[in-house]
């Protein structure tokens, strides 16, 4: 850049004072360059054509009229980028054009999924849908009879807070309180909610505290709580503990057994 | 479609170039005359990145023809800094943007330096109220808009020091 215009230099020392960004002058004066105001020679443009509509299976593409066109060098669609070239890591699954159908979401026909299977305990990918499908809603069992249950949760504020940990539990019981079946689940210490598959040992046993604590370890062991978040992953482990305690006591307890020490 | 001469006025001096009657001013700017400080962001007026003044006021050039703008003054960001004796000077918001952060990346800076080049000769002591409305048509995707709010403050702050100066001048 010949002669672009300098900033004054700050007087004294540049501690506590704001320095400007080395490029600042090129930015404000419009010398900077940016790759779309160089002009190489030979340089080859390209243009991208978007489909007019979302969703549209691509039946066949004819290009041919284009690549007779003056000055047109090559025409390139989907067929010729047939390797799947993902940026950013939801979209791996991606090609560079669309091929075969472009890509938007939009129905497929429907099908159905237990929630367990539906949430993946993976970072990246969450749930086990396809690209193209969404969920449209949660199917409730129509009956709960003879079920009760509970969910605890881990939050700073009361309302409108993501939960830092969650337990929640929901039981079948005979008349003597022994539990018949048992769902258990933790939540916000993975990736996904998950069962606890160790809840399978309370079947057909009255209320058991050794049991309780055995269950809360194995779902303890398998969490992965953030550091990111507003409390410490030791703390959260702690309180998943605490939390399966309170639940079982208060579900499968149910006042039968006086109190634990807990 | 036959091409025809036009001759622009641009930061002070005339320019000629052989455009088709369609030609947009921002590439009329950008391609026949190098002057690449105007940026193409959106290409439909959404974002303020191409903006010119004309005759003072700010416009958006990707929205323009050039051949309708034969007998205005323009000014783009390349003709902003102050020239003088031995090189040309930073405008005080030049100067502002730079010691406050405010080019961020850098891209729509010229544009937003161009509109407040127009508040200011408007109205040389705005509230942020006025400030931000000003600058309403000019996004900045880095979305720092607290650092060009305190750059455009700079600016008149270093405005205000000039000021007196010229007053006994004239």
């Amino acid at each position: 850049m010949s002669q672009s215009p300098a900033l004054p230099s700050p007087n004294g020392s540049p501690i506590g004072a704001r320095i400007p960004m080395v490029d600042s002058v090129d930015k404000v004066t419009g010398a900077g360059k940016y790759a779309d105001d160089l002009t190489l020679p030979g340089t080859l443009v390209g243009k991208i054509l978007h489909s007019p509509h979302a969703h549209a299976h691509i039946r066949s593409n004819d290009t041919s009229e284009s690549e007779r066109l003056a000055g047109v060098y090559a025409v390139v669609t989907g067929r010729e980028t047939p390797v799947k070239y993902g940026i950013l890591p939801i979209g791996h699954d991606e090609t560079i054009f669309a091929v075969n159908k472009v890509l938007l979401a939009g129905p497929r026909g429907q099908r159905e999924m237990p929630l367990a299977e539906f949430y993946v305990n993976d970072g990246i990918i969450r749930m086990a849908k396809s690209r193209d499908e969404i969920a449209t809603g949660i199917r409730v069992p129509p009956t709960s009879a003879g079920w009760s249950g509970t969910y605890k949760k881990l939050r700073i504020r009361q309302s409108i807070d993501y939960p830092l940990a969650g337990v929640a539990v929901a039981m079948r019981k005979d008349g003597e309180g022994n539990c018949l079946q048992a769902r258990v689940a933790v939540n916000a210490v993975n990736p996904a909610p998950q069962l606890v598959k160790t809840a399978e040992l309370l079947k057909g046993k009255p209320y058991d505290p050794e049991l309780v604590e055995q269950v809360a370890h194995d779902a303890i062991r398998t969490s992965k709580p953030l550091r990111t978040s507003a409390s410490t992953p030791q703390y959260r482990r702690q309180m998943v503990r605490v939390f399966f305690r309170r639940a079982l006591r208060e579900v499968w307890g149910n006042g039968h057994i006086a109190g634990s020490a807990e | 479609m036959k091409k025809e001469l036009v001759r622009l006025r641009i930061n002070g001096q005339i320019r000629e170039a052989e455009v088709g009657p369609n030609k947009l001013l921002l590439d009329v700017l950008r391609q026949d005359f190098g002057l690449t400080g105007s940026k193409r962001g959106c290409d439909d007026s959404s974002c303020g990145a191409c903006t010119v003044l004309i005759d003072g006021e700010p416009q958006m050039s990707c929205l323009m023809l050039a051949v309708s703008y034969q007998e205005h003054e323009i000014t783009t960001i390349e003709g902003v800094a102050i020239p003088g004796e031995g090189g040309s000077e930073l405008d005080p918001l030049q100067r502002g943007f730079c010691m406050e952060g405010g080019a961020q990346c850098g891209y729509f800076t010229p544009g937003m330096i161009l509109t407040a080049k127009h508040l200011l000769a408007k109205n040389p002591e705005p509230t942020d109220r006025e400030i931000n409305e000003a600058l309403s048509g000019n996004l900045c995707r880095c979305t720092g808009y607290t650092q060009i709010l305190s750059s455009i403050r700079k600016a008149i702050e270093l405005l205000r020091e000039i000021q007196p100066v010229e007053v006994q001048q004239g």
